[in-house]
């Protein structure tokens, strides 16, 4: 047996284990929104759904243009606030399936009663913002301010998005668990958190 | 695109291996857009040949899927010029002489010894080795894989030998003519 055969050997011997161990990964890589949201688009194509070719390198431009000119908006009048007594947190929890996300402007209500933001309350919109990809609103109950950010990203559809049937993730835009990312069957939804919200008891 | 192509197979081979891919990658390119660049180039590849992929058995699709990849950031460092394209002449020259010359002494490291020093060979090596030494692949049809440039796979190959003997060497399994 000369070398190559005995490497040849080597090599399948040892293939089965080598693979298992390029495969471990000690911490899951959590994957930027831009990719998330171009597999999605990419897949969708694959099925016919979407027509337009997106590269990350844009979707990475685009969402931070979006995300930043978001922030501008909110800027400096609104800053994380931590907002004692809003009545529902933006966790992810598995049972959390009240919480819906709709393009304010049509359903305006539904969210202030979700988010508990009720003008009965003293809570007023101070500044909103909405266009076809994100809706910005900013409220304000004296001194307390509440701003949240969403971010519908869909070619297509508007629609409620239930916790309920898609798959929610805390992930990372510019601090740690600052936003969720929901992918559902028919839209991927980015709820950018302003502020702490806790649950109210 | 293929018109037979199965959603739902494409979609649980990215997510099989979409870690991977990106350890991979980040080895390579140390940053982690640059990473997800190279992972979405190569989830593009596989996508665009999906077919040839579902060709490939199971327990090898994994070292053709972290050729791709490896490719596909090879490609990222060589876009931002931060890679060479080497001169084969002169390399294969060098490293074939000093590979003659241990033609003999490596002739006589056993399969066991070869495995453990396998083990310190890093993962673009190992994948290079197990394509070109194992599946014994040309080094034109790696370089289709990789999307390299054959006279740079050759290169490699070269390399990632002379990196194992060194290996074999290092650990004790020198012998002495």
């Amino acid at each position: 047996m000369n070398f190559n055969e005995k490497l040849s050997k080597a090599l399948e011997d040892s293939a089965e284990e080598r693979m298992e161990e390029m495969c471990e990964v000690e911490k899951k890589h959590r994957f930027s929104l831009a990719y998330r949201l171009w597999e999605r688009r990419t897949l969708d194509r694959l099925s016919g759904g979407v027509q337009q070719k997106v590269s990350l390198r844009r979707l990475r431009y685009m969402l931070t243009v979006t995300i930043a000119a978001s922030l501008v908006l909110i800027g400096a009048t609104v800053s994380a606030v931590v907002v004692a007594n809003t009545r529902y947190s933006f966790e992810d929890h598995s049972e959390y399936s009240k919480l819906f996300i709709e393009k304010l402007h049509s359903d305006k209500e539904v969210i202030e009663e979700y988010y508990a933001l009720p003008e009965e309350d003293g809570w007023q919109i101070k500044e909103a913002y909405v266009n076809e990809l994100s809706t910005m609103i900013c409220y304000k109950q004296n001194e307390k301010n509440v701003a949240f950010s969403q971010f519908i990203i869909l070619d297509n559809y508007w629609g409620n998005v239930s916790t309920e049937k898609a798959v929610v993730e805390q992930m990372t835009l510019y601090e740690e668990d600052d936003a969720i990312y929901i992918d559902h069957a028919t839209a991927a939804v980015v709820l950018l958190q302003c502020g702490k919200c806790r649950k109210r008891c | 695109m293929p018109e037979t192509l199965n959603l739902e197979e494409v979609k649980e081979l990215l997510s099989t291996y979409k870690q991977m891919m990106y350890k991979i990658a980040y080895s390579i390119l140390h940053k982690k857009t640059d990473a997800e660049d190279a992972v979405q180039d190569a989830s593009l590849w596989i996508i665009n040949n999906f077919k040839k992929i579902c060709d490939i058995p199971c327990n090898e699709r994994g070292f053709y899927i972290a050729s791709i990849i490896r490719s596909a950031s090879i490609n990222l460092l060589n876009k931002q010029k931060r890679h060479i394209e080497y001169d084969i002449d002169e390399y294969k020259e060098k490293i074939v002489s000093d590979l003659s010359a241990e033609e003999a002494v490596v002739s006589k490291f056993t399969v066991e010894e070869i495995k453990e020093a396998l083990k310190e060979l890093s993962d673009s090596d190992y994948i290079l080795m197990y394509l070109y030494a194992f599946k014994e692949m040309k080094p034109k049809e790696i370089a289709e894989i990789m999307g390299i440039s054959e006279k740079n796979i050759r290169v490699y190959i070269l390399r990632a030998r002379k990196r194992l003997i060194q290996v074999l060497k290092r650990r004790g399994f020198d012998y002495e003519l």
